[in-house]
């Protein structure tokens, strides 16, 4: 497509191709914010669902804000990967996979807030439902990603 | 709850199927080729030396072959960069092909071009 074939000629993809510390750090960026994000969405869910007591968790807005900033700074460093070699990605199955597990995790992620906003800890079956959801789908979009580089 | 649960084992299980499934890049390691050196010759349609893996897209009869090589930094140490061959040159690949026959991809661990021989993964290469 031709979105994806400008994508790799861009000034963004030249710089990153060819650079032999400029990749490995942006790569090492996207594990940092993943590791940033999982982490603060896995303390989030495991408070919802009443594994971890309130006292073991700093307070939920500081959790989801973190949540958010690692899930921009993994965007950023994951598209300009992308970028490198956007037509072979975009080829990928367990890509698209990811993609769409994003998307189904970010839903999860807005509809939690939208439906126990003013909540300052929310529970019941259907918080639990959602975070337990949360979880499986965040660990997929870590395993398909790291996938991407090993089918 | 009794269907929120049910849907949560579904995912893993989806992308475990659809990992199963699906052909790719294939970077990392030797695991999805086979044991045996594999030998590929045919006409370069395309050069990419850079991240994450310097890859050939080599025509043989009509077909395209995917040729991985090793990352930038020891392909380019093994002398091949992107200068160092054309597209429309021909090249002979000397690797490791895919487990699966119906897919055209290989991983080299030597390339020849014209008289020069660049062997990108020197530990893996050929010994005679």
């Amino acid at each position: 497509m031709e979105w994806l074939a400008a994508l790799e000629q861009s000034r963004l993809a030249g710089a990153l191709k060819a650079s032999f510390y400029v990749y490995p750090l942006i790569n090492a960026g996207h594990v940092l914010a993943i590791g940033f994000l999982v982490t603060t969405v896995t303390l989030i869910d495991l408070r919802v669902l009443a594994i971890l007591p309130a006292r073991a968790v700093p307070s939920a807005t500081l959790l989801r804000r973190l949540a958010i900033g690692a899930l921009l700074v993994a965007a950023a460093t994951g598209l300009s990967m992308f970028a490198i070699r956007a037509s072979d990605y975009a080829a990928m199955g367990v890509f698209r996979l990811k993609l769409v597990l994003i998307a189904l995790a970010a839903f999860n992620f807005v509809l939690f807030a939208v439906l126990f906003r003013g909540r300052s800890d929310p529970s019941g079956p259907l918080a639990a439902g959602l975070a337990a959801t949360s979880l499986a789908l965040w660990l997929g979009v870590l395993l398909a990603g790291r996938f991407i580089a090993f089918v | 709850m009794a269907t929120v649960s049910r849907h949560h084992m579904a995912l893993p299980l989806a992308l475990a199927a659809a990992l199963a499934a699906l052909p790719a890049l294939a970077h990392h390691g030797w695991s999805w080729t086979e044991d045996g050196f594999f030998r590929l010759e045919g006409i370069i349609a395309a050069i990419y030396v850079g991240n994450p893996h310097a890859t050939l897209d080599v025509d043989v009869e009509g077909e395209t072959w995917r040729v991985e090589l090793a990352p930038p930094g020891p392909t380019i140490r093994a002398g091949f960069t992107e200068d160092a061959a054309r597209v429309g040159d021909e090249v002979v690949a000397i690797g490791n092909r895919s487990l699966d026959p119906g897919e055209r991809r290989m991983k080299a661990v030597r390339i020849i071009v014209g008289d020069k021989t660049y062997d990108v993964y020197p530990n893996r290469a050929p010994t005679n």
